[in-house]
């Protein structure tokens, strides 16, 4: 059959017009909805990452709670943690790989700061560090909390400002 | 000249997208603009604020020699504005410690990820009442664009002292 002996009518050509037309809009349309989805969840990533750090940061805290960590001289505070237990616990052969998947574990003091980073049973209480766990590694994350302890020189207990620090194992 | 009716309709289509061209580029302008500095509730700074409320100060308020905690000190700054045991008025002090402790904390400029700060301490009477009495400000570098913020509550009967923190990105 030779094509140039077919004849099309008029309506054909109408319809085939408004077929092109509507493909071109529904085309445009898509381009125009990928670009409002992609603007409308391009800040999604970047939220859900930020709750999962707040996630993380808020179980890193509850260790101050746990017992080995825990300031029980004051009823209403969640997040101090008793520096006197953690200098003993520094070098406590016995919790060796207690802390699971933990390559980093550190509490340190943040206001006011002394001249003494790393603490010892000799420089302690004035001192800024105490590293229970040191690896390599890991990702870390940082929670606020309260040091307390006893101090001597005031004849009281009393609390700092500080963090604690903690890596996990295999986060990148 | 007389136009064929097929480059009418291509004018038409043409038309049609180029209006739906500039609805779209109005809608991605308004989008875009973002006038407005966004906040978000950062859970990190209300630890901090939790955990700075505890710091033990220098100052004693009683007799008895006994240290108070920053968020006595702030309250003893709200209700009568007294002296501390070695002639520090109690609002003074519980601002300097404050400003200490966030310098300690975030490095604050245009070269650091925290531009600036704004932490300030007010009274109020119930949560519904919009006006607050303020106790302090204390603001660092420029708060300009978005920042993430967090409130702590110190109760003071027959209200609360409402300490809000934000750091500006």
């Amino acid at each position: 059959m030779n094509l140039h002996h077919v004849k099309y009518s008029k309506g054909q050509f109408k319809i085939q017009q408004m077929v092109f037309i509507i493909v071109a809009l529904i085309i445009l349309f898509g381009i125009v909805s990928v670009f409002f989805v992609s603007i409308r969840f391009g800040g999604l990533k970047t939220d859900v990452e930020s709750l999962r750090k707040e996630a993380v940061l808020e179980s890193v805290r509850k260790l101050a709670g746990t017992p080995e960590f825990a300031w029980i001289m004051s009823d209403d505070c969640a997040s101090c943690v008793d520096m006197d237990k953690l200098i003993l616990l520094k070098n406590r052969t016995s919790y060796k790989g207690f802390y699971k998947d933990i390559s980093l574990l550190k509490i340190s003091r943040i206001y006011p700061t002394y001249s003494a980073n790393e603490c010892t049973l000799q420089n302690y209480p004035d001192c800024n560090t105490i590293t229970l766990i040191q690896g390599d590694n890991y990702e870390g994350y940082e929670a606020f909390v309260s040091l307390c302890g006893y101090d001597g020189q005031i004849g009281d207990y009393k609390c700092e400002l500080g963090k604690i620090i903690m890596g996990f194992e295999g986060v990148k | 000249m007389t136009r064929k009716k097929g480059q009418e309709e291509i004018v038409g289509f043409v038309l049609i997208v180029v209006i739906i061209t500039i609805i779209f580029v109005i809608f991605l302008g308004f989008k875009l603009r973002n006038p407005e500095p966004t906040q978000k509730e950062s859970e990190i700074i209300y630890q901090f604020l939790e955990s700075a409320m505890k710091q033990t100060s220098d100052c004693a308020l009683n007799t008895n020699g006994k240290r108070a905690d920053l968020d006595e000190l702030i309250r003893e700054c709200h209700s009568t504005n007294g002296l501390c045991d070695n002639g520090q008025n109690s609002c003074d002090r519980a601002k300097e410690i404050l400003v200490d402790m966030l310098n300690n904390t975030w490095k604050v400029g245009e070269d650091y990820p925290t531009k600036g700060y704004i932490v300030d301490a007010s009274y109020s009477y119930n949560s519904t009442q919009t006006q607050n009495e303020e106790i302090f400000t204390i603001t660092a570098g420029n708060c300009s664009s978005s920042f993430s913020g967090n409130s702590y509550l110190i109760p003071e009967f027959p209200g609360s002292i409402v300490v809000n923190a934000k750091l500006c990105n």
